[in-house]
C-alpha cells in the first residue's frame, strides 16, 4: 500500500460530536446494506401496566406467542451482529431491568465494542445496578416519565408509587456517566402536564423529549389506545406548546439548542434504497430483534419477519429487505391531498393501525391533516377542513 | 508503550472506529474515527512497541519520507498521551 502524501488524522468524538458522525456512518452503512444499528427487546414484560403501551404482554400472553431468549442466546447473537457490523445497540422492552438476568447480559454487552443505549422506565433502579452502570456505563439511558405526581402514575401505569420509585431511580442514574435524556409519551390523562413534566426532568437532565403519537399495540399486546391517546388537534397542541417553549428560552439565551426530539421521518430519504416504501433506515442499516428472537425492519412492526436464530443472523439480514420489497402505500396514500413527507403513513404504522398495509387509518389521516393544516402544505387547491 | 486494554478498533461501513469497551467507558466518552494511515498506527500500537519501532514499520509499509513520518507519529502519539490512552 503506498500513498502520495502521509494522512495521520486522527478524530475523537465526544458524545456531542458522535450524531454526526453516526449520520455519516449511517448512509454508507445503508448503502452497503450492513447492520449498523440495533435494537434488543429483552423482553415483553414490564413491572408497569402503562394503558396506552403498544408491547407489553402479560405471561400468558407471551407463552402463547414464543419463548423469550435465554442470556446466551442474546449474547451469542450479540457475536453475530458484531461480526456483522452493528455498532450502535439499543437495549429495550418491555423494560428491560425487569429480566432478573439482566446484570448477566448487560455486562457481557458491555464488554463488546457496541455504543450501548439503554430504554428503562427507571422505577425498578437499585443501588446493585446503578453501581453496574457507574462501572460500565452505557452511550446513554433514555428514561420515560408517565406523570408528574402519584395520581397520574396510578391513573397511566396502575402503579401510583411508580411515581417515587421513578423519581429515586433518576436520581440514581443521574450519577451515572451516561448522557441522560427523559421522555414523556402523552395521553390524555398526562396531557396537562407539560411544564410540570419538563420541570421535573430538568432536575436530572436537559434533555427532555415528549412523543405525542401513540399508536395501536402489536404482536400480541393488547392496551385500548384508542380510549386514551390524543385526538390529533391535542397532538398538535402539545407538540407547539413543547417547541415553543424551547424557542421562547433560545430567544432569551436561556437555551442554547433545539430540545431533543424524535428522529424526524425522511432524515435519510433519498438514498432509494430498497425497500422503498420504508423511507427510513429500517431493514437498509437497521434492525429489531424482538424478545422472542424475531428480526424486523424496526419495532412497529409485525411481521413478515426472519428468523436469525433458525436461518442464521447473515441469511436473516440479508432476507429482510427482500420481504418489503413489495410493498407499496395504500392507494389512497398515493392520491393523498397532504404533502405525505410529513405523514406518518409509514408501512409500520398503517400495519400497526389497521392490522394490514392495505387500509387507510383514521388516526393517521387525522395527524396528517391537523399536521398540514397548521404548517400549510396541503397540496395547491385544498382547502378541506378536518375535524375530528 | 502500548493502547491501552479496553479500546477496540473495528472497521465499520469504512470507517475505522475505535470503541471503549467495560469500564473504559468512564476514561473515554464517545468513539474515535482513525483515517488515513492512523489505522495501521494503532493497529502497531495494540502490542507493545517503540517510537523507532513504530517508525520502521510505517517506512516499510508506507512509500513516505521518514522526517515527516517521525513527525507526524510524534504528533499522533501526543495526542494520544494527551487522551490518556497510552500505557507507556
Amino acid at each position: 500500500m503506498s500513498i502520495q502524501e502521509p494522512q495521520w488524522d486522527a478524530q475523537f468524538q465526544d458524545a456531542a460530536d458522535w450524531e454526526a458522525l453516526e449520520t455519516t456512518m449511517a448512509a454508507r452503512a445503508a448503502l452497503k446494506h450492513q447492520p449498523l444499528g440495533a435494537t434488543f427487546e429483552l423482553t415483553p414484560f414490564c413491572n408497569l401496566r402503562c394503558k396506552m403501551c403498544y408491547v407489553r404482554l402479560e405471561k400468558e400472553q407471551a407463552v402463547k406467542i414464543g419463548r423469550m431468549l435465554t442470556a446466551d442466546e442474546w449474547i451469542s447473537l450479540a457475536d453475530d451482529t458484531l461480526k456483522a457490523g452493528t455498532l450502535n445497540l439499543l437495549l429495550t422492552g418491555g423494560e428491560p431491568l425487569s429480566r432478573p438476568d439482566f446484570a448477566e447480559i448487560y455486562t457481557a454487552l458491555s464488554d463488546r465494542p457496541f455504543v450501548l443505549s439503554l430504554n428503562t422506565n427507571a422505577a425498578l433502579m437499585d443501588a446493585e445496578t446503578q453501581a453496574l452502570f457507574c462501572k460500565r456505563p452505557p452511550s446513554s439511558i433514555a428514561v420515560t416519565l408517565y406523570g408528574a405526581c402519584p395520581e397520574t402514575y396510578g391513573k397511566i401505569c396502575g402503579d401510583p408509587g411508580a411515581f417515587e420509585r421513578t423519581l429515586r431511580g433518576l436520581e440514581m442514574l443521574a450519577e451515572v456517566p451516561t448522557s441522560l435524556e427523559v421522555r414523556t409519551t402523552f395521553i390524555q390523562d398526562n396531557m396537562h402536564e407539560l411544564d410540570a413534566l419538563r420541570e421535573i426532568a430538568a432536575r436530572y437532565t436537559k434533555r427532555f423529549a415528549i412523543n405525542v403519537n401513540v399508536f395501536k399495540p402489536i404482536r400480541g399486546a393488547t392496551a385500548d389506545v384508542e380510549s386514551c391517546r390524543l385526538t390529533a388537534r391535542q397532538a398538535m397542541d402539545l407538540d407547539t406548546a413543547h417547541r415553543q417553549y424551547y424557542k421562547a428560552r433560545q430567544k432569551s439565551g436561556l437555551s442554547p439548542k433545539e430540545p431533543a426530539t424524535t428522529p424526524k421521518k425522511g432524515k435519510y430519504t433519498g438514498f432509494d434504497l430498497p425497500p422503498k416504501v420504508l423511507t427510513c433506515m429500517a431493514a437498509k442499516g437497521m434492525y429489531w430483534l424482538s424478545w422472542d428472537g424475531r428480526m424486523l425492519p424496526c419495532g412497529t412492526f409485525s411481521h413478515p419477519y426472519t428468523q436469525p436464530l433458525k436461518e442464521g443472523f447473515d441469511a436473516a439480514w440479508q432476507r429482510l429487505p427482500t420481504l418489503y420489497e413489495d410493498l407499496r402505500l395504500p392507494e389512497k396514500c398515493e392520491h393523498c391531498e397532504i404533502d405525505l413527507l410529513g405523514c406518518p403513513n409509514c408501512p409500520a404504522n398503517i400495519q400497526a393501525e389497521s392490522g394490514n398495509f392495505t387500509d387507510v387509518p383514521p388516526y393517521i389521516c387525522a395527524l396528517a391533516k391537523e399536521r398540514a393544516q397548521r404548517l400549510g402544505n396541503l397540496k395547491t387547491g385544498s382547502t378541506r377542513h378536518h375535524t375530528e | 508503550m502500548k493502547i491501552k486494554d479496553g479500546y477496540i478498533l473495528r472497521d465499520i461501513a469504512d470507517s475505522f472506529v475505535v470503541v471503549p469497551v467495560g469500564e473504559r467507558v468512564i476514561d473515554f466518552k464517545g468513539v474515535m474515527t482513525l483515517t488515513g494511515i492512523a489505522p495501521f498506527i494503532w493497529t502497531q500500537m495494540e502490542k507493545d512497541t517503540s517510537r523507532e519501532d513504530l517508525l520502521a514499520k510505517v517506512l516499510e509499509e508506507y512509500e513516505v519520507d521518514g522526517a515527516q513520518a517521525g513527525q507526524d507519529i510524534d504528533s499522533l502519539l501526543a495526542k494520544m498521551a494527551e487522551l490518556g490512552l497510552l500505557d507507556t
